[in-house]
């Protein structure tokens, strides 16, 4: 028995041997018997081995539906996850769209408080019907984190508002001129309940008017006549004699956001 | 999915059988191996290859198994019932099947990677490069332990048929 050729008898059940070395091998197998018995052998187990795959214990007969209802499980899971994914996404915009709106964040300022002008001045009650969808929206927006809200339209300003609303001589000044305009007929009752719409100059502008230009350019802030639900924190630090100013300028401040959804 | 699983659903429950020697392990890796290939069947660019893919996959649920549990199963646990026969079956069936459960026997008490190769090799039919894909090793390293496997099995086979 050569060793060294007897060596290649798994190479040669392998079919790995070169062609030469396999001719080689295969004078080999005719002298050889120790080789031939143990080819012959390795042949019979992968014979039983190969008819193993059709003998072997089969799987339970119920066992291909439980992998389907498996299947059908996370298939399902997914669907809801899928969703659910959706919604949250939704969600998440339309908080973002009204963390994001114009004036929540402005902080208040005395300043701004001081131009605010005269309660209820110069103003008479429009039917909420005559305000577009993007505005009935706009006033919903505002009108959420207080208990009652009244819409105010102004006429447009001749001036730029950064020009004049920071100086307190020209809200004086609106003030005496708003004064003046004020009609009894006009007035609206303290404790309004609701969104109201109402008709007045812009106490912004100094120079402002009221005109034909007020039932073509309308111009709409949206007032805080009732406490807020629960208020901000720089609401509540400040003492009770400026709540009422403090809950104007958040009137200013979504004033510009009015203004950019009726523009 | 579905229509491969009466196809495929077998072939993976006998493998995860020869891996576990656990009727009920085994059927836990065939849900688990089913489900992580229905998760990525977008990663299954070649049809062809479903079956190497299914049986990587439970090569895969089966290692992350024993490094979660820490439960080894060598092989050397017999199944009884491996190999059934039917009643009135012929002396010389009976004499074969008790053959081939003698040789399952051998192949049980391998080392596990020579098990796998040799399983993969002489039962799925499958080419070495296949048997390298499925178990995530080289095409040398599969010849290798498919070598030593068959060796071994010839020296158990030969010690079985003097003792017969």
């Amino acid at each position: 028995m050569d060793d060294l050729t007897c060596h290649n008898l798994d190479a040669y059940i392998g079919d790995s041997l070169s062609r030469d070395k396999r001719i080689e091998f295969e004078a080999h197998l005719k002298r050889c018997a120790a080789c031939r018995d143990e080819l012959g052998r390795q042949q019979r187990i992968d014979r039983l081995l190969g008819e193993a795959g059709q003998r072997l214990q089969p799987p339970p007969p119920d066992l291909i539906q439980r992998v389907h209802q498996t299947l059908e499980a996370a298939r399902r899971r997914r669907r809801v996850v899928r969703i659910s994914a959706g919604l949250s996404a939704a969600a998440a915009i339309l908080l973002a769209v009204l963390l994001i709106s114009p004036g929540r964040d402005a902080p208040p300022t005395r300043r701004i408080a001081a131009v605010r002008p005269p309660e209820r001045a110069a103003t008479h009650v429009v039917p909420p019907s005559e305000l577009s969808p993007v505005q009935q929206l706009a006033v919903w927006m505002a009108s959420r984190k207080a208990s009652s809200t009244r819409v105010v339209e102004y006429p447009r300003p001749r001036v730029p508002i950064f020009a004049v609303a920071p100086h307190v001589a020209l809200a004086s000044k609106t003030r005496r001129q708003t004064k003046q305009t004020i009609q009894p007929s006009e007035r609206t009752p303290d404790g309004d309940k609701g969104p109201k719409v109402v008709r007045g100059t812009d106490p912004f502008n100094a120079r402002a008017k009221p005109s034909h230009r007020t039932l073509t350019e309308r111009r709409l802030t949206v007032e805080v006549l009732a406490a807020p639900l629960r208020p901000t924190d720089h609401e509540t630090k400040l003492p009770d004699v400026h709540a009422k100013e403090t809950r104007s300028c958040r009137l200013h401040t979504k004033t510009s956001s009015e203004h950019a959804l009726c523009g | 999915m579905e229509d491969l699983l009466p196809e495929y659903v077998p072939r993976v429950y006998r493998y995860a059988l020869r891996l576990t020697h656990d009727h009920h392990v085994a059927e836990d890796i065939v849900q688990e191996t089913f489900l992580r290939a229905w998760r990525s069947r977008r990663r299954l660019r070649n049809p062809q290859s479903v079956r190497v893919w299914l049986l990587r996959i439970a090569t895969n649920v089966w290692r992350d198994r024993l490094r979660s549990r820490a439960c080894h199963h060598t092989g050397v646990r017999p199944l009884p019932d491996d190999v059934p026969g039917t009643v009135q079956e012929p002396g010389e069936a009976m004499a074969e099947r008790e053959t081939l459960r003698e040789v399952l026997r051998m192949m049980d008490s391998l080392p596990p990677r020579q098990r796998q190769v040799l399983y993969l090799s002489a039962v799925e039919a499958m080419r070495l490069d296949e048997v390298a894909q499925v178990l995530e090793i080289t095409s040398q390293a599969a010849k290798a332990s498919l070598s030593l496997a068959r060796k071994a099995m010839r020296c158990q086979f030969g010690t079985f048929e003097q003792q017969c």
